[in-house]
């Protein structure tokens, strides 16, 4: 039961990383209709700015996440300028493969700046392990679990009570009858790939800090898991993508846990194929390309 | 007069099996569909052969024709599953399908899992590889002017009046699929043999990427393009010295302009003229 | 008299098809103008020209300001509010969201309250409905809060795309009665239409566009009274 327990426990602590992960990629999906497959990158440069913070600002740990984040918002307006801004409306593989070309390229632009080999993080939370009862859990879980919440449910409140939350909604909805209502379309689809890419920037920082670690391809995986939450939760409510992202870290911890540790990443590959073969074009059906 | 055919023997051994997986992709994607799973349907065909010539003790030709069936199957397969999907979801299918099969291979120790498969016997020569590219560019061009390559390319203009001239969509769609897979097979069975290890980081969306935009950016419409585009990318940054990393920028960057600026490629039907 | 709105040699195409070829209109304040005209005649392509959503060549004035080139979330801060075709409403965000929106570009404060409560004193039934989805009201409702959306800004001039599509007859008598006292209240209003009667009865002057060209112009009583019309709108 314990080690049940324990599992679970790590699960929603990782899941929460992937949730607002998925969580980013999802909401510019959601509101502009595109699928940022360079929206990993955003997560890598989060890890990488959290890296270049501790090495050349600070060592505080909300410093090291504001570092991390600012990076990843300054990739995400330059991949929204250069390959989702020219290409919005238009057919639409056209922003995939774009955004794919931008992802690919930042890959190995990190990788000749960074090298191949991944870079240390120095621990900026000390190390403590707190206990309750049979379970253990780090300081630096609680506090990766934390951001992500804290982070989870400013989106909500953003979306639902804030003037611009609500233009959002709307730009998603219907963007030409929004601009007539006087919402600058280009401003929303900006701020949206900002608040995605600040998302995925503190999930690569908390990461890189849990790990100890950041790596020009650490997107790659984290990418398709998130993808895989965002086809399983659908588009209709953020809600459900938070839950996917959770639920998807636990089964990784449980068949980790009970089965053999090297299946973990096959866990979303095993829940892709699932969905692809039962619902093949329902997860989408809720907004028609 | 050896020392520049030791460097350009690998360089153009390289593009030439780069020119038939994209041939293969061009294929595939002449009837619609957008493909990010051919890096992966090459690496199938790589391990297949690797596994019959190196385990098994197979003639190489017969390890070919194996990975290629394998292909074509898997291809048929996968076209027929995408057949009703609009492309976004169909595309976003064939990366799941990639990055599945290449999570697969990971994890099959049988055939070297996360360390690779290898010990695989040398069998690509220069000749053979141009010799099968010469064979797919004739059989890529009486494509073009079939029955079969005028079916793809209504069909990819618009599904709809395809169905109403009476094409059967379904059919043409899954079989091009197909033929596209098995070509890209050939093409990992040629390099298993050439570089003689076939692992699963081969497969993966961003491999299959850099096959992508050989097509986009040579053309996508005319049998021409991807040969170009194939050869062009690959010998250009060998010819520049560009290192690996600075290649996939440039891949990488190009795809994503080309996309923009001209989505249909370099080499269009207008401009063979 | 002044003009509110003037449109010159206006041209829309989509692509290589043209919509809309060398129409030219006039609003002067305090009027109801109609354009009039069968499916695809260029009647919405021309009031998405006046609100930039398509690319349009020609000229077109608001109180004599150029608001041709403008982006389309600028245009709304100069008092240009839409009623669009099909109603459009946000059916994800409530009826009291929908008028937030509306207001966008004005605020929320004290000023956009009591203009909320002026719209449901002209549509009591939306204010029973304030917290609802928009997506969950009757046909004639939504239309009603389209237009609610549109009146929450104040603007001076109000574009509506076919107001009646898809109305019971008598929903929509009652609709263009409440048209009329928008109008009486000193809104001055562009209105497509497809039913033509109903359209000439409120407003004071007509367009008829063919093909994307305009075919004939005039008061309410000269259309009304002209052969063409009448044998091709009203059915004779």
């Amino acid at each position: 039961m314990a080690l049940f327990l324990q599992q679970v426990l790590n699960g929603l602590m990782i899941g929460s990383t992937y949730a607002i992960v998925a969580l980013g990629f999802s909401l510019v999906f959601s509101v502009m209709r595109v699928v940022n497959m360079a929206h990993p990158e955003f997560f890598m440069a989060g890890a990488f700015g959290a890296y270049l913070t501790i090495r050349y600002v600070t060592a505080n740990f909300f410093g090291v996440l504001a570092g991390g984040m600012l990076v990843a918002a300054v990739v995400g307006l330059v991949v929204e300028r250069l390959a989702i801004r020219p290409v919005r409306g238009r057919y639409v593989l056209i922003p995939f493969i774009a955004t794919s070309g931008v992802g690919l390229a930042l890959q190995h632009l990190a990788e000749r700046v960074f090298g191949s080999d991944p870079v240390a993080i120095p621990p900026v939370v000390p190390t403590v392990v707190y206990s309750l009862g049979p379970l253990s859990v780090t300081r630096m879980q609680l506090v990766t679990f934390a951001i992500a919440a804290v982070l989870m449910v400013g989106l909500r409140f953003y979306v639902r009570n804030t003037k611009w939350g609500r233009a959002t909604r709307a730009v998603a909805e219907r963007p030409e009858v929004a601009a007539a209502f006087g919402v600058d379309v280009d401003f929303v689809s900006r701020l949206t790939i900002g608040i995605s890419a600040l998302m995925a920037g503190a999930a690569g920082v908390s990461i890189g800090i849990l790990y100890t670690s950041a790596w020009a391809f650490m997107g790659l995986l984290y990418g398709l898991k998130s993808f895989v939450c965002m086809l399983v939760a659908g588009n209709r409510h953020i809600e459900g993508v938070m839950v996917i992202g959770l639920l998807l870290g636990v089964l990784e911890a449980l068949v980790s846990g009970y089965v053999t540790s090297t299946l973990r990443d096959a866990v979303a590959f095993g829940v892709l194929v699932v969905v692809l073969v039962v619902k093949p074009n329902g997860l989408f059906g809720s907004y028609s390309v | 007069m050896s020392d520049l055919a030791t460097f350009w023997t690998p360089v153009l051994i390289t593009a030439g099996i780069n020119s038939i997986i994209a041939l293969g992709l061009y294929i595939t994607m002449s009837s619609g569909p957008l493909s990010v799973a051919h890096a992966a349907l090459a690496g199938m065909g790589g391990y297949l052969g690797a596994v019959l010539t190196t385990n098994f003790g197979w003639p190489f030709p017969l390890a070919i024709v194996a990975g290629m069936a394998l292909g074509f199957v898997t291809g048929l397969l996968l076209g027929l599953l995408i057949v009703r999907m609009n492309e976004l979801v169909a595309g976003l299918t064939t990366l799941g399908f990639g990055e599945t099969m290449a999570v697969i291979a990971f994890n099959i120790d049988y055939i070297g899992g996360a360390n690779a498969f290898t010990g695989i016997p040398l069998r690509t020569t220069l000749p053979l590889v141009y010799g099968v590219l010469a064979v797919i560019l004739f059989a890529a061009w009486r494509y073009d002017h079939s029955r079969l390559g005028y079916a793809a390319r209504a069909t990819r203009d618009s599904t709809v009046t395809a169905d109403a001239m009476g094409i059967n969509v379904t059919w043409v769609k899954s079989f091009t699929f197909g033929i596209g897979a098995a070509i890209a097979a050939l093409g990992g069975v040629l390099r298993a043999h050439y570089i003689l290890v076939q692992g699963p980081e081969d497969m993966g969306f961003f491999v299959s990427v850099g096959f992508l935009i050989f097509v986009v950016f040579g053309g996508s419409y005319v049998f021409w393009g991807p040969f170009f585009g194939a050869m062009t990318l690959t010998i250009l940054p060998e010819l520049l010295r560009f290192s690996a990393q600075d290649r996939f920028i440039i891949y990488g960057i190009l795809l994503t302009v080309m996309v923009i600026l001209r989505p249909q490629g370099l080499i269009t039907r207008r401009s063979m003229r | 008299m002044s003009l509110l709105l003037r449109v010159r040699d206006l041209e829309v195409a989509y692509g290589a098809v043209p919509a809309v070829m060398g129409v030219a209109l006039e609003l002067p304040t305090g009027e109801i103008r109609a354009i009039l005209g069968a499916n695809g005649a260029g009647k919405s392509s021309t009031i998405k020209a006046i609100l930039g959503l398509v690319k349009a060549r020609g000229t077109i004035e608001l109180e004599g300001r150029p608001i041709h080139g403008l982006a389309t979330h600028r245009i709304h801060q100069h008092g240009v509010a839409w009623v669009p075709e099909g109603r459009q409403l946000f059916s994800t965000l409530t009826v009291h969201e929908n008028l937030e929106m509306g207001a966008f570009s004005r605020g929320n404060g004290p000023d956009f309250r009591s203009r909320v409560d002026q719209t449901f004193e002209m549509f009591p039934r939306l204010r029973e409905r304030r917290s609802q989805l928009a997506g969950s009201l009757s046909g004639g409702e939504q239309q009603m809060l389209a237009i609610a959306r549109a009146l929450v800004s104040e603007p001076r001039l109000l574009l509506m795309d076919e107001p009646s599509l898809g109305l019971a007859p008598k929903v929509v008598q009652r609709l263009f009665e409440q048209i009329q006292e928008i109008n009486a209240r000193g809104l001055s209003i562009l209105m497509v239409e497809q039913n033509a009667r109903q359209a000439l009865k409120i407003a004071h002057y007509a367009y008829l566009l063919e093909a994307g060209r305009l075919a004939a112009e005039g008061s309410a009583e000269t259309l009304m009274a002209s052969e063409d019309v009448q044998r091709a709108y009203l059915g004779g």
